[in-house]
């Protein structure tokens, strides 16, 4: 059932041309503030070009997620895959699938970037290969809590609202620590997304950004999934 | 004696601090048309997400067809909501064989099954049209077909022939009455002409309570005034 879940949210996405644009701005944009830094501010390294793709992710997740749920919502198929017996996991975990394809796909974009860096210099790829996986665990992060954010509302544009709101929330929140002292500035350094990313693009290993980014996308996933069966008691979304 | 297809007994309903249903009962069995009416707003569609199993009931117990937590087997189950659940970019054949997927129908007899609703729906010739491209009664008939594929013993439909023409509704008419030779169905309405000329067996469903209609030799005149008096006589 999850496989045929997540061909038609594939065919589904590509069978409009929003699936096409939001891919190729995407490479776009990451190729040319690969193509700036390497040019103009001679940062001849993938570190500069993964904190930028970072950045579009957090500006793209939103618009990719945002229709997972809420257009399911509205044309009236998730009732109808749910009464025909799709269970709310298998329906969770397909568009968690579908969006891990489309975050390979907008990864796979900065390749050409390697290759330039492997033809005229002579990279570490040690690093670019750890800096891939720290994008991929952030991107899956990204992407489960747009996920979330689209199972609470009907509408698309509510649900890329609370993905934006939440991301960029996690983003900033170390800004607050300057307000407070202690174990509450450690926490919110802790659970900072801007805090704890920069060593995962670096290709460092840090288990414990690991940890932490790991642990959002589950507990992400996991809401997602209670919010689905809710529904089943309370009968709507609730924005 | 058997059992019926849909049973629903003594289910209430709440959303809020607000009751849609209260202790409503009724039943569904093989080879029977039973409809719904009543006035907007009331609870019909929760009614029939309630048969559905995709709202769980605050009080009572309903079943369909002998369903066990482990027996799902959801190609015996059609279900078209008041608006057709499509994707406006996929074309009819292939969402016709999502739909195939979703109900589990075997491969073996999947292609067979498109075939037949296809043609029973008369979408032959637009199988390889855009759904998003199909008139409002078009879409509906798109929705009935994937409904009635798999051959489904209990037939759930939410206001099925709004949005048809007179002769597309008379078609669709004919098909609901020849499956219900094989199948029951559980449909809602507005309209009393379809009460009195298709179904079996109707209920009314007026501030949160259900009502049974007598529609035995009973014209559409009787049974309007029936269902305002009932309507009435509870309302005030």
């Amino acid at each position: 059932m999850i496989k045929t879940l997540f061909f038609k949210d594939i065919n589904l996405f590509f069978q409009s041309p929003m699936g096409f644009l939001i891919i190729s701005s995407y490479w776009l944009l990451a190729g040319f503030f690969f193509s700036f830094n390497t040019v103009f501010v001679s940062a001849v390294d993938m570190v500069s070009a993964f904190h930028n793709m970072c950045i579009l992710l957090l500006f793209f997740t939103p618009i990719i997620t945002m229709r997972c749920f809420s257009e399911e919502y509205r044309n009236g198929t998730l009732e109808l895959f749910l009464a025909y017996g799709v269970n709310e996991c298998d329906f969770v975990a397909a568009k968690f699938l579908f969006l891990t394809c489309i975050l390979f796909i907008l990864i796979a974009g900065s390749l050409p970037a390697v290759g330039i860096l492997i033809i005229f210099s002579e990279p570490d790829l040690g690093p670019i290969i750890g800096g891939y996986l720290g994008l991929i665990l952030l991107g899956l992060t990204f992407f489960s809590i747009g996920l979330l954010s689209s199972v609470l509302s009907a509408f698309q544009i509510v649900s890329a609202v609370i993905a934006w709101f939440i991301l960029l929330f996690l983003w900033f929140v170390d800004y607050f620590s300057v307000f407070v002292k202690g174990a509450s500035k450690e926490f919110l350094m802790s659970i900072s997304f801007s805090n704890n990313y920069i060593d995962l693009i670096r290709g460092v290993f840090d288990l414990s950004s690991s940890f932490y980014f790991l642990s959002v996308c589950i507990f992400c996933l996991f809401l997602t999934s209670k919010f689905l069966m809710h529904r089943k008691y309370f009968g709507r979304v609730s924005v | 004696m058997t059992l019926p297809l849909l049973d629903i007994s003594n289910v209430s309903k709440f959303f809020q601090k607000n009751q849609v249903l209260h202790q409503v009962s009724l039943s569904v069995s093989k080879n029977e048309i039973v409809g719904l009416v009543g006035p907007n707003g009331v609870g019909k569609t929760t009614m029939m997400r309630l048969a559905l199993g995709t709202l769980k009931p605050d009080e009572g117990v309903i079943k369909r067809y002998q369903q066990t937590k482990n027996q799902k087997n959801s190609s015996r189950l059609g279900y078209m909501p008041e608006l057709s659940p499509l994707f406006e970019t996929y074309k009819v054949e292939p969402y016709l064989r999502l739909i195939s997927k979703i109900k589990k129908i075997p491969d073996s007899c999947g292609s067979e099954e498109i075939e037949r609703v296809i043609t029973q729906f008369d979408l032959a010739e637009i199988r390889a049209r855009k759904l998003g491209y199909l008139s409002k009664g078009t879409k509906q008939r798109v929705g009935l077909a994937q409904a009635f594929l798999g051959a489904p013993g209990l037939v759930l439909l939410d206001e099925p022939f709004s949005g048809l023409d007179p002769i597309q509704s008379k078609e669709i008419k004919d098909i609901v009455v020849s499956a219900s030779k094989k199948a029951g169905i559980f449909l809602s309405t507005h309209s009393i002409h379809d009460v009195v000329t298709l179904c079996d067996r109707a209920y009314l469903l007026n501030q949160s309570k259900i009502f049974k209609l007598d529609i035995a030799n009973c014209n559409e005149d009787k049974l309007t005034s029936q269902i305002i008096d009932l309507i009435k006589g509870k309302g005030e």
